[in-house]
């Protein structure tokens, strides 16, 4: 006999992202996005401003949740680090998780603390193979707990370790395939470290050619006048620019469509200046999913 | 070649001791010196970490300025730099290290100003709970009130200040639009209790009774024993008509327990 099961108390829109355009949810738009609904296909939170445990950020992440699929994007766990692992972190996030549902959760290629004390940053790793060992160890503990498997993002750096002896492509490539975490490929961050470093964006690319590539972040950067030439500041504090719409065209040529998402944290636009950023990207994603169903 | 603690150890004192000394050779200079790239970094942290202080201490930034409150929160970033990777949890020793910054000396109130913005900021984050309110009371047989163990809501803080923090608070508030003068030779001190009622943050000023009586809640439940310290706080304390303040106030988690059990 067939069982009705009741309905879920919490209405819930379904939880995979898709290979289309999302926003991240900032407290400034808190307001205009629970008011307005924008269409835009999804939103990506950051996991730590939601551990608080109630109150205006869970009651409007929880009613966008009913929505729109949610992704977590946390900046905080410092995978990175020889510190133990912050259990307390862990555990928020864990819970997180299961209140949200979110259809992905990532976090950073780097480190954030060391001794207990933490950057507010995301620091660059020497790509050793010890560190590749000591990150991938890591990954995997953390996936265990969590129950769940993580993406992980490309940092932009501003320093290189005359001790890295594997490209941060490669090592990004290793530490993914030995932990069975996906990728999150983000291109502002790509640019910023090939234009800083002197590295190829298109040896970056196709270093990660057959990679699992998940989701992909635009993002705007400033550029600050040093001695020898510009440094590029990942500061997403701006529209993207010509370069990295490129990349952009580029990645989605390499790996076919994903979930993109348009960063911009400081200095933010109204909500209709970034929808504006979403829809560019989705015409790009559109493009390339007509040309391979052509 | 320096081991990944040897790297974080080095960077680390970097940032936050300017001590570049030990990670410097291992840096690659690449047109730019190892130096102006940690300097980049210990920028980016600073910067990162006064802006989340502004964010949380929205008054004290506007009581002493941007200049004065960089210069508190980079001398508090390099003493209490954050011990956890949520920056929700940063700021809890801001107030303190406020009181003991000789910058601040002549501000005896900006401590206690603080502690009520982390208070607010505790308040807004902290886990949803309902309240045990004077209808939940009613449900109860009155012989029964005197064993009741109250609980106080997760959001629910309490600070007494010998200076008018409640009227500064207010007074700084962007939309407050009346005269925001206050002369701290005439005005009293107070007692505030903060709690967050639905969405919204709600500051209240409390009688010396009312404190005392939740203060010591806050420890145990015990009703009676609350009663003695807000009687000892204020002769004459009338705690039926206090609770039913308090209560009005959505103060109390519900459920409440009785000294022996659950509510039913």
């Amino acid at each position: 006999m067939a069982v009705v099961l009741p309905a879920p108390c919490l209405q819930r829109a379904q939880g995979t992202i898709p290979a289309s355009a999302g926003i991240g949810l900032r407290a400034e738009h808190y307001h205009e996005v629970a008011e307005t609904r924008p269409t835009v296909g999804w939103f990506e939170a950051h996991s730590e401003n939601y551990f608080g445990g109630g109150g205006t950020p869970l009651r409007v992440l929880e009613s966008l949740r009913a929505d729109y699929p949610v992704s977590l994007h946390g900046v905080g766990m410092s995978l990175g680090s020889v510190d133990p692992l912050d259990e307390r972190h862990l555990t928020r996030l864990k819970a997180l998780i299961m209140r949200i549902e979110p259809g992905l959760v990532s976090e950073h290629l780097s480190w954030g603390s060391y001794g207990g004390c933490f950057h507010n940053d995301l620091l660059p790793l020497p790509y050793t193979e010890e560190a590749l060992d000591h990150f991938v160890g890591r990954l995997t503990r953390v996936q265990e707990f969590l129950g769940q498997r993580l993406l992980i993002e490309n940092p932009s750096s501003y320093l290189e370790f005359a001790h890295s002896s594997l490209p941060e492509w490669e090592f990004l490539a290793e530490a993914t395939r030995r932990s069975g975490a996906g990728i999150l490929l983000d291109l502002n961050n790509l640019y910023v470290s090939c234009r800083n470093h002197r590295w190829d964006t298109h040896e970056y690319l196709r270093g990660l050619a057959g990679g699992p590539i998940e989701e992909l972040h635009l993002a705007g950067h400033s550029q600050r006048p040093m001695e020898h030439g510009d440094l590029l500041i990942d500061t997403h504090d701006g529209p993207v620019c010509r370069e990295v719409w490129a990349l952009y065209v580029e990645a989605l040529t390499a790996f076919g469509p994903k979930p993109t998402l348009i960063e911009w944290d400081a200095r933010l636009p109204p909500l209709a200046e970034l929808l504006v950023e979403a829809r560019t990207a989705d015409r790009h994603l559109e493009a390339r999913s007509h040309a391979l169903a052509g | 070649m320096p081991s990944l603690a040897d790297t974080q150890r080095g960077f680390s004192a970097a940032v936050f001791a300017s001590d570049p000394g030990s990670i410097r050779p291992w840096i690659r200079a690449n047109g730019l010196s190892p130096e102006r790239r940690l300097g980049l970094y210990r920028n980016n942290t600073f910067l990162g970490l006064s802006e989340a202080l502004r964010d949380g201490f929205p008054v004290v930034h506007r009581l002493v300025g941007t200049e004065f409150f960089d210069a508190l929160a980079r001398s508090f970033v390099a003493e209490h730099p954050p011990r956890s990777g949520c920056l929700l949890d940063y700021g809890a020793e801001f107030p303190a290290s406020i009181a003991g910054s000789e910058l601040a000396a002549s501000l005896p109130y900006l401590p206690d100003v603080a502690r009520l913005e982390w208070a607010w900021h505790e308040a807004f984050h902290a886990a949803e709970a309902p309240a045990f309110g004077v209808a939940e009371l009613a449900a109860v047989p009155p012989e029964r009130h005197t064993q009741l163990s109250l609980r106080l809501r997760p959001s629910v803080r309490l600070l007494a200040s010998p200076w008018p923090v409640l009227r500064i608070f207010h007074v700084n508030q962007p939309e407050y639009s009346g005269d925001p003068s206050i002369d701290l030779d005439r005005e009293t001190g107070c007692r505030v209790l903060v709690l967050r009622e639905g969405a919204e943050v709600l500051l209240h000023p409390l009688s010396a009774g009312e404190f005392a009586c939740l203060e010591r809640l806050s420890r145990e439940g015990s009703l009676e024993t609350a009663f003695e310290a807000a009687i000892r706080a204020e002769p004459g304390f009338d705690l039926p008509a206090s609770l039913v303040r308090l209560m009005g106030l959505h103060v109390f988690n519900h459920p409440a327990r009785f000294a022996g059990g659950a509510l039913p």
